[in-house]
């Protein structure tokens, strides 16, 4: 595998073009304010409000370094940085003729070239960045931590086209490693071959088909045997929605409450999305679905979706966390803990997961959906553990965007009037400040 | 003999870039690259630093031993290539051995070539294309206080301004006027007149009748002007492509090997790139010499990409007047055309000239597409310009923010379009 490179990300539709990132680099960079010496420059379009952002890409195959007649410009392996030798440049300038991004530019106080070094990865123009337009982007940490580990999950699955539950069991399992039992009730996951035909499955693992009824329970069982013949196994659950709030519901709520060892990881895609697009208990309100449809009477679903991360909460899970395939760090951060957690109780994994066939949008919008769920504040990341009892939320739900900017995404929502729009948003606001609220101390011991 | 999958002739821009881009879609197949010289891969264009001391010698090198291995480059030195022999896919060096390749590369690049001027057989002249030919004029100018360089295009006057560096009195001495490919006259006005000021003298419109030793120095007598007198020759009025080891094989050649959109010759498996190729131009079609940097670099790495089957790989888009020009502390670039020219007219043109500040801008449009930008102290992005051009962005919507503001402009565009 190759290796993958932190980027400094610009989010043009954030950017105001206050110039503090542009103060803030000629200052670190040469001790003074003046602008000349910065390696960042914002094109600042006052009447459209729109930004142009003209800094090194550090690109791939960068066409300065192949410009470059000195061997000045040189792209370093390890960080990606192209770096510039001002020993060993002869000021030609043939670099800012190379760069199509104004990436390289001659500052006019010295006749010499000036790029982005990336401040050593620690940029010094996001943390300036008032309205957070600039984003470090350490992802490509993940590719280079796990990248080389080993898909336990065979190619070809029957998925749909930008299925978001493939993504999620790829890259669960890719973490969890192959010391791991698991379950696949009923459901997508199942469904798309994960428990295989005839005797032949595509996980590597080993992989079983409970009841939708029976998973937490079945799972906590083979836990009980391992442990009984003193083997540390992970015991690993992908239910859907339905097999976890609904029809698996009393299982799960037993085998929490006992504190049964295992990851139970609820893949959410509010609704039975495998058997014709049926409402569940977690499909939100508003939502076309085939038993929830839309109408002279009906305007969607009625009623709200079951917060069953909080239910889990109150379970007193050893762990409980939300996720989002749009924010990749922050699963594999939460998945270690579970697995951690997972060696004394329940872990309880909730995890966002748009659905284009059933939600009526187009594939290339998945990890778009994922993501503006998370901005507009109808999924918060959270995390619980249950030895510091508090909620804390793992992206902060103060700077979100409307609701209605998720919702014009998705197909289900397409009927909705202005009148149900306010209701979701006053929805979604009032979860977060019950969020904020939460807490489930464990001050009190128990007796004997 | 020995035989490689990847034959690559040459080792400067055009032949590196290949090497690389091979190596983004074949990691094993084996490459052997070939230079006449025995030194490092380098660029002509860091020569004029080496004469004036800028760079050491040893620091003009572009790949050392252990990136070329990194490469896994066969890197032959002192190995010229004497013909090449398309039926039997082999060539032939100068020493008789013959090397076997499945795909081959020719990136030999360009010699000076002789200057057309009768007499200067009899007198000895330095020319600017190789590391020795820069070390033999760095040593030359210790002792000397005066030279005349002959030629109007950027090695000449690189040259030029490294020995006024070092304290030499020169002449420049050009058949029409400096860089006019690059500039229009009231942008080369302000050229000379800074080089003028270093003390670098330039006669123009020039007609060179002879070149003659006199009284051990050299004498270049010019028609109805009086003649220059200098203890040096620097000559540097253009270069021919390296050919002649072509002949009788088969490959087509013109002024160079002639080549199509991908960087093919007439003859199956064999490229060419850089200085050697005459690949078809921007503006239009007909082939030519395009001996830039920036096209090396293009032209090498589409070959490579060719001869790896890469699918990423797009038609060449042409050869298109390119450079910066940096004197003196002063900055300046050309891109595409820099005159009013066949179906331009003044109209099209904006131009800010303030030779006091010596600053000069001057943009070309062609149905409100940018077709030529040239500039001299503004802080305007080559790159930018460059991209608006190539990719023909059609700036009517923007034209008056663009004359109004092109750096920014052009930022906003740079973001939108090829973000």
């Amino acid at each position: 595998m190759g290796i993958g490179y932190n980027t400094i990300a610009f989010h043009a539709d954030k950017c105001d073009g206050c110039g503090k990132c542009v103060t803030e680099c000629a200052r670190v960079h040469s001790q003074t304010d003046n602008p000349a010496h910065s390696r960042i420059h914002v094109a600042w379009d006052d009447k459209a409000k729109w930004a142009g952002l003209a800094l090194c890409r550090q690109c791939g195959e960068p066409d300065c370094v192949s410009a470059c007649p000195a061997g000045a410009l040189v792209k370093d392996a390890y960080s990606g940085v192209v770096f510039w030798d001002e020993n060993r440049c002869v000021d030609c300038h043939l670099c800012t003729l190379a760069c199509g991004y104004a990436g390289i530019v001659c500052n006019p106080e010295t006749g010499r070239v000036v790029k982005c070094d990336m401040c050593n990865q620690d940029p010094a123009c996001v943390k300036a960045c008032p309205r957070e337009a600039l984003e470090f982007k350490k992802g490509a940490q993940l590719f280079n931590q796990w990248g080389d580990l080993e898909d336990l999950v065979v190619p070809g699955l029957s998925s749909c086209l930008g299925c978001n539950s493939e993504l999620v069991v790829r890259h669960t399992l890719r973490r969890i490693g192959p010391d791991t039992v698991v379950a696949t009730p009923p459901g997508c996951v199942a469904g798309v071959g994960a428990v295989g035909v005839n005797g032949i499955t595509s996980l590597k693992t080993p992989v079983f088909h409970p009841l939708l009824t029976n998973t937490a329970s079945m799972l906590a069982g083979a836990r009980r045997y391992y442990n009984r013949i003193g083997r540390d196994v992970t015991m690993l659950a992908f239910g859907g929605d339905g097999g976890t709030a609904d029809v698996g519901f009393q299982s799960l709520s037993g085998a929490a409450e006992r504190g049964e060892q295992m990851i139970y990881l609820c893949i959410d895609n509010e609704g039975y999305m495998n058997t014709g697009v049926q409402r569940s208990g977690t499909t939100p309100y508003g939502s076309w679905t085939s038993t929830t449809p839309v109408g002279k009477a009906l305007k969607g679903k009625t009623r709200d979706a079951k917060p069953m991360p909080l239910i889990m909460v109150m379970h007193g899970c050893e762990y409980v966390a939300t996720a989002s395939t749009a924010y990749m760090d922050d699963y594999y951060a939460k998945l270690d803990k579970a697995v951690k957690a997972a060696k004394h109780g329940m872990a309880y994994i909730h995890i966002f997961s748009p659905c284009p066939t059933g939600w009526r949008f187009p594939p290339k919008l998945l990890i778009e959906a994922a993501r503006t769920a998370v901005q507009a504040n109808l999924v918060p990341l959270w995390e619980y553990e249950h030895a510091k009892g508090d909620i804390e939320f793992t992206y902060s739900p103060e700077h979100h965007i409307p609701v209605d900017e998720y919702l014009k995404l998705i197909g289900k929502y397409r009927h909705l009037d202005q009148e149900q729009v306010d209701y979701i948003q006053k929805k979604a606001d009032r979860n977060i400040a019950q969020l904020n609220k939460f807490t489930l101390h464990q001050e009190i011991t128990t007796g004997g | 003999m020995t035989s490689c999958k990847y034959l690559i002739v040459g080792c400067s821009h055009a032949g590196m870039s290949a090497a690389e881009a091979i190596r983004v879609r074949d990691d094993k197949g084996s490459i052997t690259m070939l230079t006449r010289e025995d030194l490092m891969p380098y660029s002509p264009t860091i020569l004029p630093y080496v004469i004036s001391g800028r760079t050491r010698p040893l620091a003009v090198f572009l790949k050392d031993e252990d990136e070329m291995a990194r490469l896994k480059i066969d890197f032959r030195q002192a190995a010229t290539v004497s013909g090449v022999n398309p039926s039997d896919r082999t060539v032939t060096l100068a020493s008789g051995d013959r090397l076997a390749y499945e795909k081959l590369l020719l990136a030999t690049g360009s010699l000076p070539a002789t200057p057309p001027f009768p007499g200067i057989e009899s007198i000895p002249y330095h020319t600017l294309r190789t590391v020795d030919d820069a070390l033999r004029l760095k040593d030359a100018m210790a002792g000397t206080t005066s030279a005349i360089v002959l030629g109007a295009g950027l090695i000449a006057i690189h040259a030029a301004e490294n020995l006024a560096t070092a304290g030499v009195k020169v002449t420049v001495i050009v058949r029409s006027r400096l860089l006019r490919g690059y500039f229009d006259d009231q942008a080369g006005d302000i050229i000379r007149q800074i080089l003028a000021a270093k003390g670098i003298t330039v006669i123009g419109d020039a007609l060179i009748n002879r070149i003659e030793d006199n009284a051990g120095k050299c004498m270049v007598v010019l028609d109805g002007k009086p003649p220059v007198t200098a203890d040096l020759l620097v000559a540097a009025t253009g270069i021919s492509p390296c050919i002649g080891y072509l002949d009788g094989s088969g490959i087509r050649t013109e002024n160079g090997v002639v080549v199509d959109e991908t960087m093919r010759a007439s003859v199956k498996d064999v490229w060419a790139a850089g200085d050697v190729a005459q690949a078809r131009g921007f503006f239009d079609e007909k082939t030519q010499i395009d001996a830039t940097l920036p096209s090396a670099m293009e032209q090498g790495r589409m070959a490579g990409m060719d001869m790896v089957d890469d699918k990423y790989l797009k038609h060449y888009i042409g050869g298109l007047s390119l450079n910066t020009y940096n004197f003196f502390g002063h900055r300046a670039f050309s891109i595409g055309f820099s005159s009013a020219t066949e179906g331009i007219s003044d109209a099209d043109t904006d131009v800010h000239c303030r030779p006091a500040d010596n600053q000069f801008q001057k943009f070309i449009f062609q149905d409100n597409r940018l077709v030529g930008a040239s500039a001299i102290n503004t802080r305007l992005d080559p790159g930018v310009m460059y991209q608006l051009v190539r990719r023909r962005v059609d700036l009517t919507p923007d034209m008056s923010n663009f004359l109004a503001d092109p750096v920014s402009t052009g930022r906003l565009l740079m973001s939108e379009i090829w973000r």
